[in-house]
């Protein structure tokens, strides 16, 4: 039998609420416990006394002063092994250096003596020079520096080339560096502002894998403090010991940060102070009251840089130069850099060696480039590509996933050489490698004081040849170059030069990109007079003149 | 179902009834309880049109993007960098000049491409691998329980961020197996507690009795009951696929340069914010959105017409 309630009832049952268990009594009083406890504690809460005002102290106040630069990302911080950034030239000083217009003068030395007959150098080292842990600096630091980037067979610096010329270093006493050559060399000077390293520190250490280079010791304006890598931050203080003038910074925090995004948001967040950035993320900051734009004019050059090892340019090496006429540079310039920078059609632009422009031979236009494809025997396939002997006209291109710059140009370079019947497949990759087989890279390279710069770079089986570039008429051209003293021959040896490689080309220059500087309102000093090198390096040459005030 | 308990006023209440009165009370709980399902049908049924049109949608778009588009997806309007929305270009361009409707049409046939192939790869090595540690015997079955927990006890994305790491060339199908790879896990999981829950049931010990073969206690038993409790898997799978694909272009890791989907374009939003381009940022992420949405919908009304009553999901 089945049992129901009535239905006038049903509705008038009030549900029963449900018995609380032991456990949920135990939260609930618990709770109430704590909620009560708070509450009493907020009720007799005792006014806090009074926090005496500590007066800044001058850690703080140096704290306050000091500079945060958003720079690039770095390795090693050893003017030998990091020769195009900015750090080393901070903490290490040179025997010479470069003034703000690119002369040479004196740094380490007071004064320096050439004698042309005998090709030697007799250096005069400053008194009272002092390493950043306080040991004396000597000649024989300077000796050791220049034998171990001359002479040492187990550390091969990327620099090496440009001191092949040097035959021997000797101190004569203390004070006194002689450096003898087996051949005059007109771009040395500019090549001994390299950094000095400390004997006594590294004379037993392997170069290359020394802790030093992840906290180094110099003579130079900043001292190394610390390097923070999980923050990617690098502490320098200032040298207060320092022989010269001591700058008004007295801290400089040295962020890490490669990506060029990145870069831009520490600015706009108030983390950084000062950065490089490309042109696209600066312009933003052009609209911005509370930031001021510092725009420097480069030798930075943007190229695509093939790699002579691969079999498909030693097939179609011929067909290179006639690129130039594929890809609109004026077009890369007001859209990727919005207009700041400028064509590039010669490795040596910045030098003007070249005034006339006569070498300027590959003007935009598709209708050379398809006669010239026609005349080195190209045909167009059924897909648009260019064919010969049965290869397609494709290749690979290597550009570093975090310039987002450089990917823009190669993504717009690659969509007008598709346009013009070439293929060029654009991949993205960590880091450099040239050992992995990619038939180009996207590159970056900047010869800012003198056009010898390029010979450890074009010249066949250099140091930092690393796209095995080999062409007789330009080693020939650049040697000559490097031993020529009189500055006009120089210069024809130079236009000869330009004229050669932009027959044969190692790269097809694209753009010189402008050195756009954003920082904060409040710091004055920054020159852009200057001429800035790769990654527009070299802006903190007077960083002794910077103030700051936030 | 809960037993019902009384107190002694409402046990006072109740009485003797008639068969009668029970029968009515029985047509009255039934009407009742039809008249809801059937409201809870016409919901789905609304939901799930919406969505098929919605879906419809965004696969003709990718499939007829020739057809639509107006402009080459590769070409760079470098006169029209950064445009916001108009008439030339619908969906306005990215900061290189490429005009962002073309590149969302041209993109989706990646995107569920990936989608699918990795919804089908996933789907197929969780049903395998999770019935498999259920009904295989002793040592099969714990090897492959373990080889569960282990790949479990790493978030998903960190697999594939390892495996593409490893893979120099990647393409759709590349990207697609990575993806399905590496979000089998749960679904795994999922059945093989459904597989043993059906194990103990009397028509899988009477089909032990006759000795029937693993495969046919599959085909007959498992996969009729399995298939109606784990058909939210494959929209849950597309989703995860077309999320992780997106995630991956944007870490870098995705489809190469030149090749387009989704993901890519969901990649320059990064670079958008800056710039204050807001349709960079706002149109992908609406359309992954919606295809995600969709397909959710859509499952979510199939597995209410499929519903079983004894399922514990």
């Amino acid at each position: 039998m089945a049992f129901i309630m009535h239905k006038d009832k049903v509705n008038s049952v009030k549900p029963v609420p449900r018995c609380a268990s032991g456990f949920d009594l135990i939260k609930l009083v618990a709770l109430c416990s704590c909620t009560g406890l708070l509450f009493v504690s907020s009720c007799f809460r005792q006014e806090p006394a009074e926090i005496p005002s500590v007066p800044v102290t001058a850690a703080q106040e140096d704290l306050n002063s000091g500079l945060v630069f958003a720079g690039e990302g770095v390795l090693s911080i050893n003017p030998l092994i990091n020769v195009h950034d900015e750090l080393p030239g901070l903490i290490f000083s040179g025997l010479l250096k470069h003034d703000l217009s690119g002369k040479v003068v004196p740094d380490l030395c007071s004064s320096f003596d050439y004698d042309p007959n005998a090709l030697r150098y007799t250096f005069h080292l400053k008194d009272g020079v002092y390493w950043h842990d306080g040991t004396p600096f000597t000649a024989a630091d300077v000796v050791f520096t220049y034998q171990k980037l001359c002479f040492d067979q187990s550390f091969i610096s990327p620099a090496r080339s440009n001191y092949l010329d040097i035959k021997n270093v000797t101190a004569t006493d203390p004070q006194t560096v002689v450096m003898e050559l087996s051949a005059p060399n007109a771009a040395l000077p500019g090549y001994l502002c390299i950094g000095i390293l400390p004997e006594h520190l590294l004379k037993d250490e392997e170069l290359m894998t020394s802790f030093f280079n992840q906290q180094p010791v110099g003579t130079g304006r900043y001292q190394f403090k610390e390097w923070d890598r999980a923050a990617g931050r690098i502490e320098l203080v200032v040298n207060a010991a320092y022989y010269g003038k001591v700058p008004a910074i007295k801290h400089i925090t040295y962020c890490t940060t490669a990506d060029e995004s990145n870069k831009s948001l520490l600015l706009r967040s108030g983390k950084a102070d000062l950065a490089w950035l490309n042109a696209e993320d600066a312009a933003w900051f052009r609209t911005q009251a509370e930031f001021e734009n510092i725009d420097f004019k480069t030798a930075d050059l943007r190229t695509i840089s093939m790699d002579f090892r691969t079999p498909f340019w030693q097939r179609n090496r011929d067909s290179i130069a006639p690129l130039n006429y594929a890809i609109d540079k004026d077009a890369l310039v007001q859209s990727v850099l919005s207009g700041r920078g400028i064509r590039a059609w010669s490795p040596l632009q910045p030098h003007k060696v070249n005034a006339s422009h006569e070498i300027d031979i590959y003007p935009f236009s598709l209708d050379k480039f398809h006669a010239a494809m026609a005349s080195l025997g190209w045909v167009k396939g059924a897909d648009g590509i260019y064919v010969r002997n049965g290869e397609r006209f494709s290749f690979s291109l290597q550009v570093r996933e975090y310039e987002a710059e450089r990917v823009a140009l190669a993504q717009i370079c690659a969509s007008m050489l598709k346009d013009a019947g070439v293929e060029m497949r654009v991949q993205l990759v960590p880091h450099f490698d040239f050992t992995a087989g990619y038939n180009a890279c996207l590159y970056g390279i900047a010869a800012q004081y003198d056009p010898d710069q390029y010979y450890s770079v074009l010249v066949s089986g250099m140091s930092d040849n690393v796209s095995g570039y080999s062409n007789p008429e330009v080693d020939t051209l650049l040697k000559q170059g490097r031993r020529e003293l009189d500055p006009i021959k120089r210069a024809r040896i130079y236009q000869d030069f330009e004229l050669a490689f932009s027959h044969d080309p190692a790269f097809i220059p694209l753009v010189y990109i402008d050195g756009n500087y954003v920082s904060i309102n409040g710091l004055y000093g920054l020159d852009d007079r200057m001429l800035l090198g790769h990654h527009a390096a070299g802006v903190f040459r007077n960083v002794e003149e910077w103030t700051l005030s936030r | 179902m809960a037993a019902l308990k009384l107190d002694k006023n409402e046990l006072s209440l109740l009485r003797p009834c008639s068969e009668e009165e029970l029968r009515q009370l029985n047509a009255e709980i039934h009407t009742h309880s039809v008249l809801k399902h059937l409201s809870v049908r016409q919901q789905a049924g609304l939901s799930q049109k919406l969505a098929l049109f919605l879906l419809g949608l965004i696969i003709l778009l990718c499939v007829a993007a020739p057809l639509i588009c107006t402009h080459d997806p590769t070409k760079f309007y470098l006169s029209h960098l950064n445009e916001s929305p108009g008439q030339e270009f619908w969906l306005g361009t990215d900061s290189l000049g490429r005009d962002l409707f073309s590149l969302l049409c041209y993109g989706g046939r990646s995107s569920l491409l990936i989608g699918t192939i990795g919804a089908l790869c996933s789907c197929a090595l969780g049903l395998i691998i999770g019935i498999g540690s259920a009904l295989f015997p002793r040592y099969v079955g714990v090897f492959l329980q373990r080889l569960i927990e282990i790949c479990q006890s790493v978030p998903s994305l960190l697999w594939m961020l390892t495996i593409a790491a490893f893979i120099p060339r990647r393409d759709e199908l590349t990207l697609a197996l990575i993806i399905g790879c590496c979000s089998w896990f749960s679904l795994a999981r999922l059945a093989r507690a459904e597989t043993l829950q059906l194990q103990g049931a009397s028509f899988m010990e009477a089909a032990a009795s006759f000795n029937s073969s693993v495969f046919l206690k599959i085909r007959l038993h498992l996969w009729p009951r399995l298939v109606s409790v784990l058909n939210f898997a494959p929209a849950a799978a597309f989703n995860q696929a077309l999320l992780a694909e997106a995630v991956l272009s944007f870490l870098g890791l995705g489809l190469p340069l030149e090749q387009l989907s989704w993901g890519c374009v969901l990649s320059l939003s990064g670079r958008a914010l800056q710039h204050n381009a807001w349709w960079v940022i706002v149109f992908p992420g609406i359309i992954l959105l919606v295809t995600m949405l969709t397909m959710t919908l859509l499952c979510a009304s199939w597995r209410i017409e499929h519903k079983r009553r004894c399922s514990n999901l």
